[in-house]
């Protein structure tokens, strides 16, 4: 069977993300107003804020699940919920997404999950796409033996790994983490920190991640944009948020948590 | 499209033998070396170097380059490769020095695990063993019914020693959702069995002149084995369901080992109040199926004989014994039990993942009306002898 490929994307010199103006309300719930925000080419950026500031209705706005109220997103150049879908969707194929469970399809086993997007989006034979998968099980630092496992069978941060290694099976320019640490243990999520940090850098992988995890945001992050009040408070390297006067991100660094991730730091 | 478009954003390689002193063959690789363009360029490339002992690799014409296309490159190369691989391009050497680390796991792996032949078999064979997976299937299905059945018994007896023991509340609210929301559609269904029954048996004892035995037949036929039958097939489609769906999902969401960390047993919570709601309530929905069998029967007598229903209650006075009633209730709390305890144990023995939920809602389901069929038939026979 031939597979549908789209031509290549030429407007590769634009910054993966730029939301202007964007604005997200649920009833007489607002949940964004104004929000602005640029991730640049290459960059690890960590979007931090409390529970409820809106992180993951920002993050299914860019992934083009939710349609915002009013506002532009931009993925490399191209405006989401405009233009046709078979466009959206190319562009979407440029993106991975690590979903905080994993996500990974139960049906499948492991290989299989990494391989369902180059089913899907290539023209690979079986046994092509069954050795790349192979590489980026390997690169996302899962054991092989691992292959043909089901996903019930692996544990959380097995599961972490193999929906990596799903979100980079078409070689995704850019990267969505939802929480990659959230349930791992200390020793594992310092090792995913890494993992994540190595791959961006030799893949030239622009990485937007949501985290509460502040060792992640001290090791591998760039920029840190922190959600409050409905908008980017702020956006900047750490040692400029530590700064910050804003009393949330003030909080989030020197409370009695945060202090004691810089103290480990010094 | 154009096909020359198409063709300019393939990926492709062109070799030059060795010239001169070198010893070196070229190769010369051009377009996208993409995951989406790579179809079939691995077994082509393999092909041509393979007369060659050394390569050395131009990338002028390349374009561009992912892990998919440097792990391809690498993959044939091997030890083959001449010199640096892209001395202009820092990024694509780093790619490939990112999949040069990962070659001894695949190498690995792939050595453990060879590609396997393919047999073929003949069907017959796969027939026998799938046929042998199934008997043992259904062996150890029955061992595990009766080893479930035993511990609801057992704690049944236990909470008829201790009633304080038994959750009135679950036990209410099941003995509704299981018992009295099933009486609507249990009604119109035997009404539609009961009369399709009557007019089946008009039809045919009319041509002997007895078509007034249909009152009879249906009102036996009714009591004994519709009514029951169906009312127990359609609480197996609501009820075995329903729980194995309710119990599976708990014991996903770990709500189970929840209730045993604290000291609950789910047997008792969850299982006994669900087994004891359909037996006790098996036989009101029962009766109402009957009740609704003889009147959609009567209804079809009237219609197509034109004896009212004066006349459909005379003779069911004095031609159908009370003894037919009693043998279709006797049977209803043990169809109950079963389709219950299918019904939870099938929840019970959910995994971890949604395949299984879906699968042993299935099979609950199919179990119980199985069982129901089976047991509907063992006291078919043990009343054959029962006179009416």
């Amino acid at each position: 069977m031939k597979r549908r490929v789209l031509p290549p994307l030429d407007n590769e010199s634009d910054d993966p993300i730029v939301i202007t103006g964007l604005n997200n309300s649920f009833g007489t719930n607002v949940i964004h107003e104004d929000l602005n925000l640029t991730v640049k080419r290459g960059e690890i950026l960590a979007i931090v804020g409390g529970s409820g500031s809106g992180k993951t209705v920002l993050l299914r706005s860019i992934l083009g699940l939710q349609k915002p109220t009013s506002g532009d997103i931009f993925l490399f150049g191209h405006k989401l919920y405009e233009g046709s879908e078979a466009r959206t969707r190319q562009i979407l194929a440029k993106t991975g997404v690590l979903f905080q469970s994993g996500a990974l399809f139960s049906t499948l086993s492991v290989v299989e999950n990494v391989m369902a997007p180059m089913m899907e989006f290539t023209r690979l034979s079986r046994r092509e796409a069954r050795s790349i998968a192979l590489l980026k099980m390997s690169l996302a630092g899962l054991p092989l033996r691992a292959a043909d496992l089901m996903p019930s069978e692996l544990s959380g941060g097995m599961i972490k790994r193999a929906a990596l290694a799903r979100a980079l099976a078409l070689d995704a320019q850019l990267l969505f983490l939802d929480e990659p640490t959230a349930g791992l243990d200390p020793i594992g999520a310092a090792a995913f920190d890494t993992l994540i940090k190595e791959l961006a850098r030799s893949m030239d992988l622009t990485v937007f991640m949501i985290t509460h995890d502040l060792d992640s945001l001290y090791a591998i992050c760039d920029e840190i944009a922190v959600l409050a009040d409905r908008h980017v408070a702020e956006k900047g390297p750490v040692e400029q948020l530590e700064k910050s006067d804003h009393p949330w991100i003030h909080e989030y660094f020197h409370g009695p948590r945060g202090r004691l991730s810089k103290k480990e730091k010094a | 499209m154009s096909k020359a478009a198409a063709k300019s954003i393939q990926a492709d390689f062109s070799v030059q033998g060795p010239e001169g002193d070198s010893s070196a063959a070229v190769l010369t690789l051009t377009g996208h070396w993409v995951i989406m363009r790579l179809e079939g360029i691995a077994n082509r490339l393999q092909a041509a170097i393979k007369r060659y002992d050394k390569v050395r690799v131009d990338s002028q014409k390349l374009e561009t380059l992912d892990t998919a296309g440097a792990f391809v490159l690498r993959q044939v190369l091997g030890d083959k490769l001449d010199g640096d691989v892209f001395p202009q391009n820092e990024s694509w050497n780093r790619l490939y020095g990112l999949v040069d680390t990962c070659k001894g796991d695949l190498d690995t792996y792939q050595k453990d695990n060879p590609e396997k032949r393919r047999f073929w078999l003949h069907p017959i064979y796969f027939m026998l063993v799938y046929l042998g997976q199934l008997m043992t299937r259904f062996w150890r299905g029955f061992i595990n019914q009766s080893t479930f059945m035993g511990h609801v018994i057992t704690l049944w007896m236990v909470s008829i020693v201790r009633p304080s023991r038994i959750r009135w509340a679950a036990l209410f609210n099941l003995m509704q959702r299981a018992g009295l929301e099933a009486l609507p559609i249990v009604f119109v269904t035997n009404m539609f069995v009961g009369a399709t029954l009557a007019f089946l048996l008009v039809l045919t004892l009319k041509q002997f002149g007895a078509a007034v035995f249909a009152v009879d037949m249906v009102a036996i036929g009714v009591l004994r084995e519709f009514g029951p039958l169906i009312a127990a097939v359609l609480v197996s489609g609501r009820s075995a369901s329903a729980f194995a769906a309710e119990i599976g999902s708990m014991k996903m969401n770990q709500e189970i080992d929840a209730m045993r960390v604290l000291g609950i047993d789910p047997y008792e919570a969850l299982v006994l109040p669900r087994v004891v709601a359909l037996v006790l309530m098996m036989p009101l929905v029962t009766f109402v199926g009957m009740a609704a069998g003889m009147f959609g029967g009567a209804l079809a007598i009237w219609g197509s004989l034109g004896n009212g229903p004066a006349f459909f209650v005379q003779r069911l006075h004095d031609y159908v014994p009370v003894v037919n009633l009693f043998v279709g209730m006797v049977k209803t709390p043990f169809l109950a039990i079963t389709i219950a305890v299918v019904g939870c144990r099938m929840g019970m023995t959910v995994k971890d993942d949604v395949i299984s939920l879906g699968r042993q809602v299935t099979t609950a389901v199919v179990q119980s009306i199985f069982l129901v069929f089976m047991i509907d038939a063992v006291f078919a026979m043990l009343f054959n002898g029962f006179v009416f």
